[in-house]
């Protein structure tokens, strides 16, 4: 390779480009503004696609759910209490089936899986630890003195069984009879609804403060940084006991304690980027030509420092979600019957042992939320920084 | 779940009728010559509380979770026998005058202190004086100063500590002079302010001789060997006890586990020997698969509070209305895990009166185990309110609590369903919910009430006037004149007649809602026996051994 193209002899394959100055210079790739670059670039993001996807679903399923779903969130059945999502059926005689729960109770069911009505036992002996049913003319016994449980008719027979999903209620339900779908999608309701408030609190507040303590500088600088780091060294806990007793238990009170505190870490990053902008041609060239200080601060300041606002805020939002269900699981948050994930794990935990379902599908909700918009800020990152574009 | 000295005047409690109901029934079966048999395990057992307890001053302490170490170190001058029925304790024998004013005990020649003072019967002089010194402020006070003579006055700084009606006659002749003939005195005798305490070492350290082994010294079948605080109280055997020979454990352990449901894991894997409580939801598992569950009664009613100033509840219509409108058998099944009995008055079962169960002879003005729709229906359509329609939305409150939570909103949905009408559930701490309810900030409170002693009057006092925590919001005159009927009478029918009143009265004008009769749960493994819990929540392994 140390002999250039122009010390070959052309060969009959090859001919010379003859272009012109304007021919070689022109851009034959697509011109791309930052947004289309960005948005190209995201689509490649495999990981940052499946967690905005996750993200849209659940926001659809969270408006959607409550008024597809047949079941409401406060609706109690105490006779089906407890039920989990996969039923053992028991096939009694050739048109009835039952489902034996844990508690020894029976509930009649369809062949599918479908809820009828729950039977009372014709005798519960409590002594010999034996049950006495009637079923459509046959009597079972369940004889629960060896475990496991042992169910069978007046001649020892025992019954044909079969595994099927719970078809009323999918997800199963909790200790009141109520469907534990529909609760989840009502707690990611409150859920989305804290990530909403946290972005909002952090765009409005944390961002123009952010943005005027940077950019005033100097002593207005010094007294509002201090502001922020009282405010941060305060447990956000202890804000919302004390919010709360004043304002009672709730939503409110979670909602007040966030967005009054929740957007000091946003004003330190904006601050940072603000403070490294300022000194900047472009900047010192508007303050030249006497453009005001809140329009070079929205209009040049802020579009720059765009890109670590929106990972800044995306990686805030997660964590938001988190605090609520950890203040609801502590008891400091929902009212009853409403329920957020915090309070349907904090509910699950009694009993944890014999029901571990309950504790599951709200705890698997969070964890794909987190999964969801961790991997989002994530993406946002790498597709936002020109430096890492190819 | 509701502590509080009750001011106890009258109680009339025949000894004969004492019903202590039976803790274990295992326990009673088991044979003295059984029990006699050599022990060839280790005489060791580990039994799981949920707190600590700050107090362990017999004095002063009414924590619940002081209970297992009072019981088992301390004992009065009676004691209970497996049966329940009440035998002597720390005194031998007693003499009553004739018209029944003064007791006169006779205290055990060897009875003695766990470093191996003898007792007397200044001990006891001491001990009791000291509960009604108004300076220590004993919260037990209003349980003995009524009945003592002088009592009273003693606690107001009247008269002089001479005057009250206690006398060492000789060191173990206790003289004990009463305000007037009371017959329940024997059951109020019982409770732990009874108890004698040491006056050298409570007076070294007044507020910290119960916290240190050392100082600990008592009196009952055992002592304390360490008190390892968050984590554990060791007992061991008191040899100077007067019937040590009949003790057979020779370590117990009150390991401090605060979550429940990790005591309960402790308990399936074997590593403790029992636990004084069970999580709620656990109880249908545990009734099938473990033979070691024990479901006992409990002298408490659980019952919400209405306040009669609130909008709506002002009316008694809509209060009965609110009450026939819940199906307290559900309740018991679902929230209480079937442990509980459906409250349809507000004086448990098991509570005798007169030679009657109390209850047996309550009228409950209608309301059954199950819910009456229609009747509700119609009273809330008389009230004004057709359909739930124009109903002011009521405040439901309730201390954080898993269970109090289920019940509350199993509550709400019962009303909402039956009566189409919304209250709102409201959730605080203990301390912010009760200090509420004693400003009668409230429209509808969970409460409850668990008695100090087996009578109907530490339950219906709490709706009267002279009650001390008065947090109920009503003052009825008829009401009142029934209690103090009641409460200075002597003869047990009238006592009966007048309390049959005030609660027939109370549950006519619907004044709370009475839900259901509480039970303790608890576990313990098989191989212990002769343990027993009584009704008032008193754990005794005096006896008791392991096979």
């Amino acid at each position: 390779m140390n002999d250039t193209i122009s010390d070959r002899k052309p060969s009959l394959d090859f001919t010379p480009v003859r272009a012109s100055r304007e021919e070689s210079e022109a851009v034959t790739t697509p011109s791309l503004t930052y947004s289309q670059d960005v948005w190209r670039r995201f689509k490649k993001h495999k990981s940052a696609m499946a967690g905005s996807i996750v993200i849209i679903l659940l926001i659809f399923t969270a408006v959607l759910g409550p008024i597809v779903s047949s079941h409401t969130y406060y609706e109690q059945e105490l006779d089906y209490a407890n039920i989990p999502p996969l039923l053992e059926i028991y096939k009694i005689s050739e048109d009835s089936y039952i489902y034996l729960h844990k508690h020894l109770k029976v509930i009649r069911v369809t062949p599918e899986g479908r809820l009828i009505e729950r039977v009372k036992p014709l005798k519960d002996d409590f002594l010999k630890k034996t049950m006495l049913y009637e079923i459509n003319g046959v009597e079972i016994i369940i004889d629960y003195n060896e475990l496991p449980v042992v169910m069978h008719d007046t001649q020892g027979q025992q019954f044909e069984m079969t595994k099927k999903m719970n078809k009323s209620y999918l997800l199963g339900t909790d200790a009141l009879g109520r469907d534990l779908l529909i609760r989840v999608i009502y707690g990611a309701r409150i859920s989305l609804l804290i990530a909403l408030i946290a972005t909002l609190a952090n765009f409005i507040i944390g961002v123009i403060y952010g943005g005027i303590s940077g950019f005033a500088g100097g002593r207005a600088d010094m007294i509002m940084m201090r502001i922020v780091d009282i405010i941060s060294a305060i447990p956000l806990t202890l804000y919302v006991i004390l919010i709360m007793v004043i304002l009672g238990a709730g939503l409110q009170s979670i909602i007040i304690a966030l967005s009054s505190v929740y957007w000091v870490g946003m004003a330190r990053i904006v601050r940072g980027q603000v403070l490294a902008l300022k000194e900047q041609e472009f900047i010192l060239a508007a303050k030249t030509i006497g453009v005001s200080t809140f329009r070079i601060l929205l209009k040049h300041l802020l579009p720059n420092a765009l890109g670590v606002i929106v990972i800044t805020a995306t990686m805030l939002i997660p964590s938001a979600i988190f605090l609520e269900a950890f203040l609801s699981f502590i008891g400091l948050g929902v009212s009853a019957p409403m329920a957020s994930w915090g309070t349907l794990c904090s509910d699950s935990l009694e009993a944890l042992r014999s029901f571990p379902y309950q504790l599951f599908v709200p705890a698997m909700a969070i964890c794909i939320t987190m999964f969801a918009f961790n991997f989002l800020g994530d993406g946002l990152r790498d597709v936002l920084d020109p430096k890492l574009r190819k | 779940m509701r502590k509080r000295a009750t001011v106890a005047v009258v109680l009339l409690l025949c000894l004969s009728f004492s019903l202590f109901a039976m803790g274990n029934q295992e326990a009673s079966d088991s044979a003295p010559a059984e029990a006699e048999a050599v022990p060839s395990v280790e005489q060791k057992i580990t039994f799981v509380v949920n707190n600590e307890a700050e107090d362990m001053d017999p004095t002063t302490s009414q924590e619940t979770f002081a209970l297992p170490v009072i019981n088992n170190c301390f004992m009065g001058l009676f004691t209970t026998d497996d049966e329940g029925a009440q035998v002597p304790g720390l005194a031998e024998s007693f003499e009553v005058n004739a018209d029944g004013t003064i007791y006169t005990f006779k205290i055990r020649e060897n009875a003695k202190w766990s470093d191996g003072k003898d007792l007397t019967a200044d001990d006891f002089v001491y001990s009791w004086l000291r509960v009604m010194d108004s300076s220590v402020a004993s919260q037990s006070a209003g349980m003995m100063k009524p009945y003592i003579k002088n009592g009273s006055k003693f606690w107001d700084g009247e008269v002089t500590a001479e005057e009250v009606g206690l006398k060492a006659l000789d060191s173990k002749t206790f003289e004990v002079t009463l305000e007037a003939a009371a017959p329940q005195i024997m059951q109020v005798f019982n409770i732990r302010c009874f108890y004698p305490v040491r006056q050298d070492v409570v007076e070294a350290n007044p507020d910290a001789w119960h916290r240190d082994p050392a100082t600990y010294i008592c009196n009952g079948p055992f002592k304390v060997k360490e008190m390892n605080f968050g984590e554990s109280v060791v007992l061991i055997p008191n040899e100077y006890f007067w019937n040590a020979d009949e003790v057979k454990l020779e370590e117990i352990t009150f390991r401090t586990i605060p979550e429940q449901t990790t005591a309960l894991t402790a308990m399936e894997t074997g590593d403790v020997d029992g636990i004084y409580d069970v999580p709620g939801a656990e109880i249908p598992r545990l009734r099938i698969e473990s033979d070691e569950l024990y479901i006992l009664p409990s002298c408490g009613t659980t019952y919400y509070l209405l306040n009669n100033y609130s909008e709506g509840l002002d009316d008694v219509r809509v209060r009965m209305a609110l009450s026939l409108a819940l199906d307290r058998t559900e309740i018991v099944d679902v929230i209480a895990q079937g442990i509980g009995v459906p409250a349809l008055g507000l004086i448990p079962p098991g509570v005798y009166l007169d030679g009657k169960d109390f209850r047996d002879e309550t009228d409950f003005a209608g309301v059954t185990g199950v819910a009456q729709i229609e009747e509700a229906q119609k009273l809330l359509a008389a009230a004004g309110y057709p359909n739930g329609e124009g109903f002011p939305e009521l405040r439901l409150g309730y201390y954080t609590n898993p269970s109090v939570k289920k019940l509350v909103e199993v509550m709400q949905q019962m009303w909402k369903k039956n009566l189409n009408i919304d209250v709102m559930i409201e959730n605080a701490d203990w301390q912010v919910f009760f200090a509420d309810v004693q400003n009668h900030d409230y429209d509808i409170a969970a409460m409850g009430n668990g008695a100090d002693y087996s009578h109907p009057s530490p339950f219906l006092e709490t709706f009267g006037a002279d009650d001390p925590v008065h947090f109920v919001t009503w003052d009825n005159t008829e009401y009142n004149t029934y209690m103090e009927a009641a409460l200075t009478s002597t003869d047990e029918k009238t006592i009966a007649e007048n309390l049959h009143k005030a609660e027939n009265l109370l549950l006519e004008e619907s004044r709370m809602l009475n839900l259901y009769h509480r039970g303790f749960t608890m576990m313990m493994g098989d191989h212990v026996k002769n343990w027993r819990r009584d009704v008032l929540n008193m754990i005794f392994f005096h006896y008791a051994y392991v096979e």
